[in-house]
């Protein structure tokens, strides 16, 4: 059967679907995996074969299809439904793309990101069964809505009044952090992926003793960083900064600090804590790996996914704290053995989860007339 | 559960055990693959965590210290020797900075393809399981003796007397074309991989015309084989096809101008062999499973020795067509194609070959065979 996977906006919206697209083709069907042109590296580099279906980047759909650009509003609402339009425009633009591709390569279910609004429609003009692979995390219905009625024009002109229904769902959240009102979906269990690299000697041949690893993706400001480095080296643990490279050249040489392009869910142990921004991926990677967290304010802070982390008793929340503060976080995580066990208990309803090649079967049977 | 792969140092031969690797990996456990610095973009390009171990290359176990060229045998059996200690040269480069790391890392199960000969000795080094993974379909029986031979210091450092045997042996043949005599093994789908890049649309949708793709192999240079493949192009680009020429960016720019229906460039197999009606190669190992797994048919010229019996086989079965190497003009070439393509029992057979592959115990069915190993000798 051929296959085809939908990227979402980012490289961290996208590692996610890399585990079960593996799968798929593992179990002897043809892969495609679409996306953004920016993220062709990011999927063939997971050694899948990529399909570049936009070029436009999130940032210039912050211009609306007037030409106005938009002011991202507070957060709340307002601002819910003006990210979810720019997801419409960015989606939009890679309609074109998709709608070749189904038509050329015929696939014969199309798996897409959450936040990948144009594969329902593309699956649709093709008549192919589509299935929507969500984190649920940092997903907020409001953004999908908002998302859709961008898509309002691309929908009149494919003949639809309203989004096409899924024929299946995915869902990689564990079930105690999934929002009660999430769509019914296939429980899948989370591997983490990111995008590999050589393992240095200190990620295998350290000490045993605990790290605190500060997972630098987005936008955080390196002058930030500095500080809160500097306070982390007060703690009995070895500090371990991951971040794309252009992030780690910035920083230069803190010293006491270990500074990598390392995949989190490869340098990370039980016993350790990390320091994030409370993106969906970052979060199931640590929860995978039995790690508390400490969440930096930010996007997509303060967020609800965010304070049933906190809830369940795996990560501190630090929004809007200064350094000093998520520095006495981390102290408190590391000292106190609650964090740990309740990291576990996750990891241990993660490991409940069906594995992805498990979910290959339900994903590619026939579909029912 | 760890889980330490030991890659050997090429690309075709770490292809063979990405999906077993990928498998490992999707299913929960922690997979590292060891190989030489020169292959880590190769491991780490498939999505898999990678530790170097060495600074030297495969490539060099055919020089002399001092860069000086060993001669290549002839004779068959010389050169099967030859072979063998090269690779046992390979595994002895990369043994000390494996053991360090396995030292290091406590892997709970070995796995290496076949002439990956520090794979056991680091597995027995661990007190750990030892599997192997054929990489192709091809018997080294002198290959493997030769480097165990070579690899004699090594044994008597590590207290023993033979090369260790593996505990689970994972075979990519399908039972239709495996030996008679060969050993039992945990047989497994054979799955394609082979190096991503930039995919477009005419690799993928296909005109009307029979679609006939040569593989050049890696080997071959502007200045080195360049007139077989020039002279394939005129005399397969005259028939009426459409010609895919699989070659490095440097021999495809050499090739140029083509003619319409021809293309010549990267080009990768799991996109484009769906789409061909006959491929062409030098029958390397891993090229001949990919279009055995799409039911393509095949054209073979087995220029290495190693492929000539599996090559055999594959042609007794009538799936793929052998032309002797002496024999490689580009007029027989072409004769040979339009044969092929003309002659619907190869589709057949090869769709055949491709059915039976199908129903074989994937990566993740030959991974739980390891896990089972793993738990038996705990």
């Amino acid at each position: 059967m051929r296959v085809l996977f939908v990227a979402g906006h980012t490289a961290g919206a996208s590692y996610p679907l890399v585990p079960l697209a593996q799968a798929v083709r593992l179990a002897g069907h043809e892969v495609f995996f679409a996306g953004h042109e920016d993220l062709l590296p990011v999927i063939a580099s997971a050694g899948l074969p990529a399909v570049a279906v936009s070029s436009g980047r999130l940032p210039d759909f912050l211009v609306d299809r007037r030409g106005q650009t938009v002011e991202l509003p507070e957060p709340g609402h307002e601002r819910d439904v003006a990210v979810g339009r720019v997801f419409g425009r960015f989606a939009a633009d890679s309609l074109d793309g998709l709608l070749a591709l189904v038509r050329d390569w015929r696939p014969e279910r199309v798996i897409g990101a959450a936040t990948a609004h144009a594969a329902p429609l593309a699956a649709h003009d093709g008549g192919v069964p589509y299935v929507r692979f969500g984190t649920d995390l940092a997903e907020p219905v409001v953004h999908t809505l908002a998302a859709v009625a961008e898509l309002g024009p691309e929908l009149e002109k494919l003949g639809l009044y309203e989004l096409p229904a899924s024929w299946r769902a995915v869902s990689v959240a564990p079930p105690s952090l999934r929002p009660p009102d999430a769509t019914p979906a296939l429980p899948l269990r989370h591997i983490p992926y990111e995008t590999q690299t050589a393992l240095p000697p200190w990620a295998y041949a350290g000490g045993d003793g605990p790290r605190v690893l500060v997972s630098a993706y987005g936008e955080a400001p390196p002058e930030r960083l500095d500080d809160l480095l500097a306070g982390l080296r007060e703690l009995d643990a070895e500090i371990v900064v991951t971040a794309p490279q252009e992030t780690l050249d910035g920083l230069g040489q803190p010293p006491g600090v270990r500074l990598g392009r390392v995949p989190l869910g490869v340098a990370v142990r039980p016993g350790d804590v990390v320091v994030h921004r409370g993106h969906a991926d970052a979060v199931l990677t640590c929860l995978a790996r039995a790690v508390p967290q400490v969440l930096l304010p930010g996007e997509p802070d303060p967020d609800e996914h965010a304070a049933r982390l906190a809830q369940l008793g795996v990560a501190r929340l630090s929004a809007g704290a200064s350094a000093e503060e998520v520095v006495g976080a981390c102290r408190e995580v590391l000292a106190e053995p609650s964090y740990g066990q309740a990291a576990h208990r996750l990891r241990a309803e993660i490991h409940e989860m069906p594995l992805p090649a498990d979910l290959v079967p339900l994903l590619t049977e026939e579909v029912a007339a | 559960m760890r889980i330490l792969f030991v890659a050997g140092g090429t690309s075709g031969v770490i292809f063979s055990i990405i999906p077993l690797a990928q498998a490992a990996r999707n299913a929960g456990h922690e997979v590292v693959m060891a190989g030489p610095e020169n292959v880590v973009s190769t491991i780490t390009s498939a999505g898999l965590t990678a530790v170097a171990v060495t600074s030297r290359k495969m490539l060099d176990t055919l020089l002399y210290d001092d860069g000086e060229r060993r001669p290549i045998p002839t004779d068959l059996h010389e050169r099967y020797i030859f072979n063998g200690r090269c690779f046992g040269r390979y595994a002895d480069w990369c043994l000390e900075g494996l053991l360090a790391f396995a030292d290091h890392w406590r892997p709970d199960v070995v796995v290496g393809g076949t002439l990956v000969f520090a794979a056991p000795l680091v597995a027995r080094h661990a007190g750990v399981p030892y599997v192997k993974q054929a990489v192709d379909m091809g018997e080294p029986r002198t290959i493997d003796l030769a480097a165990a031979a070579e690899l004699g210091p090594w044994l008597r450092r590590l207290g023993f007397h033979e090369m260790p045997r593996s505990d689970l042996f994972v075979d990519v043949c399908p039972p239709s074309l495996r030996e008679a005599d060969a050993p039992p093994a945990q047989i497994m789908r054979y799955i394609p991989y082979s190096t991503k890049g930039r995919i477009e649309s005419w690799m993928y949708t296909r005109g009307d015309r029979p679609r006939v793709l040569v593989s050049a192999g890696s080997r071959v240079t502007p200045d080195r084989d360049f007139e077989i493949l020039s002279g394939l192009v005129a005399k397969v680009g005259a028939l009426d096809v459409e010609l895919f020429v699989a070659a490095p960016p440097d021999v495809a720019a050499a090739l140029r101008p083509l003619p319409d229906n021809v293309r010549a460039g990267w080009l990768p197999l799991d996109v484009v062999a769906p789409t061909c009606d006959l491929v062409v190669s030098h029958a390397g190992g891993t090229t001949v499973l990919g279009n055995m797994h799409y039911g393509v048919p095949q054209l073979l010229i087995p220029y290495l020795p190693y492929a000539m019996g599996f090559t055999r086989r594959l042609t007794e079965y009538g799936a793929a067509k052998m032309l002797p190497p002496e024999d490689d003009s580009p007029e027989n070439v072409a004769e040979a194609c339009r044969e092929v393509l003309g002659t619907p029992s190869y589709r057949q057979r090869a769709r055949d070959v491709s059915q039976e592959m199908s129903r074989l115990p994937g990566p993740s069915q030959a991974l739980a065979a390891v896990e089972r190993l793993v738990h038996t000798s705990r």
